[in-house]
């Protein structure tokens, strides 16, 4: 009886333990992503070494309570960054300058060829596949985030077809693609 | 009782024969429709192929790209300008992948050829055309001209293009979104909406191409 009431006991402090330390580790990842910012899959579109336009995408991830607000985004790389949605209504292909971006809470926006991205102008040097750049992005509430991006080349819009990467992914593209064949269809009326 | 069985019995072979006539048109109609255009092209083909007008642009070695340049060819057009960071450098990455699946239908009787064309003349000069277009694919050919000159080739084609909100330098232009399909006799034939697949461009091809050498 006495030996046993011990081992439970023992477990117990055990269990105590661990708690403690994934709650020290827990409130460490928190400080780290920024009051639970977190950016993913952030990468930059290698271009021509003459292009004065480059285009940034990445997945924001909000895993706050409030809703969030991004009012813009900094880089030493660039001389200016404008966040811009491409559009393509009746058949014209459009950007539209987006002065904030809203993150509900719980929630992510994703960023990607054809649709949200950011616009980069002048990168003070040529850009090249492999390259590293870090942005900054500030949030309406005073918070901020950085985010390192990676340079690649040749990702087209359907770069997901060939590789797909995650479920997260290939999810979120099926409804694209039927939409497009949705279009297609109304086109040949 | 005799009689009216036979009458009925006549009405009955004759109600049967409409019946079978009727269904045999039916597959003969469908037939000829599906012999006509296959469900794949008809979403693609313009109803009435246009020629392409005389126009006169300028390529990026500053040769003259005009409707002379499309004959005997297949050529695939898509518009857009340098400064364009998102749709332009996504579909042009695209084209590259869907030519380079495609040179294996390439013989001397059947060729193709890419064409960008810059609806940007005042920043896009052919040098700087140069530079952008190989970098995506040395055998594409880039071109641009004056805004009217641009006008003579995309008004009557359908494609429009206008320039947008931004600064002096850093203006913006909207610009058609579909890819032209011109066949070798210098027709509009086909029509691609964005945004665009590689894998939707080589399959889409390969059926109006099919359909077209049917057609001769």
């Amino acid at each position: 009886m006495k030996l046993n009431r011990t081992k439970s006991l023992g477990r117990i402090n055990i269990t105590f333990f661990t708690s403690l330390v994934l709650c020290f580790f827990a409130v460490n990842i928190g400080a780290h992503t920024g009051g639970g910012i977190v950016v993913k899959d952030a990468w930059v579109r290698e271009a021509p070494p003459n292009a004065k336009v480059l285009a940034a995408y990445m997945t924001i991830e909000n895993h706050t309570g409030t809703d969030k607000v991004l009012t813009g985004v900094t880089s030493s790389s660039f001389d200016r960054i404008e966040i811009h949605q491409t559009l393509n209504r009746d058949g014209m292909a459009s950007m539209e300058q987006q002065k904030e971006l809203g993150i509900a809470a719980e929630n992510s926006v994703k960023l990607e060829p054809g649709g949200l991205h950011l616009m980069l102008f002048n990168p003070g040097a040529a850009l090249k596949a492999g390259d590293s750049i870090t942005f900054s992005l500030k949030f309406a509430d005073g918070g901020a985030s950085v985010a390192s991006a990676i340079v690649k080349k040749a990702a087209g819009g359907s770069e997901h077809h060939h590789h797909p990467e995650h479920d997260e992914h290939k999810t979120q593209e099926q409804p694209e693609k039927q939409n497009k064949h949705d279009e297609n269809h109304q086109h040949s009326h | 009782m005799n009689t009216g069985k036979i009458v009925s019995l006549k009405t009955g072979f004759a109600l049967l024969f409409i019946i079978l006539a009727f269904g045999a048109g039916v597959m003969r109609h469908q037939t000829a429709k599906s012999d006509a255009i296959p469900d794949e092209v008809r979403g693609l083909l313009i109803e009435q192929p246009v020629t392409v007008p005389d126009f006169k642009l300028a390529d990026q070695q500053n040769r003259v790209f005009n409707a002379e340049r499309l004959k005997g060819v297949w050529t695939f057009m898509f518009f857009g300008y340098t400064h364009c960071p998102d749709i332009c450098p996504t579909t042009l990455t695209e084209l590259d992948d869907a030519a380079s699946r495609l040179t294996e239908l390439q013989t001397p009787q059947r060729k193709i050829q890419y064409v960008f064309i810059s609806v940007d003349p005042e920043r896009d000069t052919p040098e700087l055309l140069a530079d952008y277009i190989n970098y995506f694919d040395a055998r594409f050919i880039a071109a641009t001209g004056p805004v009217q000159d641009l006008k003579q080739l995309t008004e009557p084609l359908g494609v429009k293009f206008e320039r947008g909100a931004g600064a002096a330098t850093e203006y913006l232009v909207g610009h058609s979104s579909a890819m032209l399909l011109i066949d070798p006799q210098a027709r509009y034939y086909a029509r691609f909406a964005a945004p665009h697949y590689s894998e939707e461009i080589v399959e889409g091809f390969k059926q109006v191409l099919s359909y077209a050498e049917r057609q001769q």
